[in-house]
């Protein structure tokens, strides 16, 4: 079929199409640097960025034949750093952004991935988590790899801030919003929930500069065929 | 993904230069504005949920462009707040004083700016 279009196209429409990809490429280009620059702000600082977090990941498993499973909520640092060529790189998300959905769907989406070699990888809010940490006995029993990494922002953020915006938007006091939206005092420890449930675990991370090391941890044992934990402390958004 | 965070940064922009051009001087006294209390009130009245901490930018229901050091004129900066462009919530005087605006203002124009990406071996790829 592709072959049939492509003897179909006439030098004409085949220089335009060379000159739109060209052009195409060359945004996009420019895109991904302005993303590696706005990627920058806040480097160094604790809690970690998003943006440090998903550069980080994609420097340890980039040389692997990774498959992307899950993200959190507008967590879009993935695809505006790292580099996309495969379909199976990339399964999208909850269609309702349902929480909750995100680590026992990555998990489905790592042991389909399982039979074919490939090094899953996903990202998940810890108010997602919450909701069924269950999962991960699942994976550890069944021995499903996964790198897990935990967006840890302490809160159930997206709640946070539509309640802001709500009470600004009223003219009311925006000063006590984390009430029942925030996940701390006690803080939460989601790798060792995770050894708990047989996985490996690494944090709560909160220094940029010890996450290198937890991850590449993390990559060896998700390559041993186990699942591994990153609990990484994260900025909101 | 990539183009929308671009057309947030874009559109704060423009409004925010537009209402620089037009807004009726007020006077805030901008050059004073406390850095201390801006960052308080950065952090407490839940700036930081969308723009970051750092001023690094993130997301509401769409993006939010990140602030650090954006070189906005004021007036553009507190027209975004009192009526704003896009999705962003309003704060209105009840929320947020005039004062309260100059003291954030002061805040994210104090936070530490992007730097090359050349300079970050993971992000030089």
């Amino acid at each position: 079929m592709t072959e049939a279009v492509r003897r179909l196209i006439d030098d004409g429409r085949k220089s335009a199409f060379e000159a739109r990809g060209q052009k195409l490429a060359k945004l996009h280009m420019a895109m991904v640097e302005q993303s590696k620059t706005d990627a920058t702000l806040g480097w160094d600082s604790s809690p970690i960025t998003t943006a440090r977090m998903c550069a980080e990941v994609y420097n340890q498993i980039k040389d692997q034949d990774w498959s992307l499973v899950g993200t959190a909520i507008r967590l879009t640092w993935p695809h505006r750093l790292w580099d996309f060529k495969k379909p199976q790189q990339w399964n999208g998300v909850s269609g309702g952004g349902g929480v909750g959905y995100n680590l026992p769907a990555s998990l489905g989406a790592a042991l389909a991935n399982k039979k074919h070699g490939r090094f899953t990888v996903a990202f998940g809010g810890d108010g997602d988590f919450m909701f069924n940490p269950g999962a991960l006995w699942t994976a550890a029993h069944h021995k499903i790899p996964i790198l897990y990494v935990v967006h840890n922002n302490r809160a159930y953020h997206q709640e946070y801030m539509y309640l802001t915006a709500m009470a600004a938007r009223h003219g009311r006091g925006v000063e006590r919003m984390d009430i029942g939206t925030t996940l701390k005092d006690p803080n939460i420890d989601y790798a060792t929930i995770a050894r708990g449930m047989g996985a490996h675990g690494e944090g709560p991370i909160t220094d940029p500069k010890e996450l290198a090391p937890a991850l590449a941890r993390a990559v060896a044992v998700v390559k041993s065929g186990e699942p591994a934990v990153v609990d990484v402390v994260t900025d909101p958004r | 993904m990539k183009s929308f965070n671009r057309v947030g940064v874009v559109t704060f922009a423009i409004a925010a230069f537009g209402a620089a051009t037009s807004a009726i001087a007020q006077a805030p006294d901008v050059a004073h504005g406390d850095v201390t209390n801006g960052k308080r009130l950065y952090l407490a009245d839940g700036c930081f949920t969308c723009h970051g901490r750092a001023g690094q930018g993130g997301a509401y229901t769409g993006p939010a462009p990140a602030l650090a050091r954006t070189g906005l004129p004021f007036d553009g900066f507190k027209a975004q707040i009192r009526d704003p462009s896009d999705n962003m919530p309003a704060y209105s005087d009840a929320v947020l004083s005039d004062k309260d605006i100059a003291d954030i203002y002061a805040f994210v124009e104090s936070l530490a700016a992007g730097r090359s990406a050349k300079d970050i071996s993971i992000l030089d790829n």
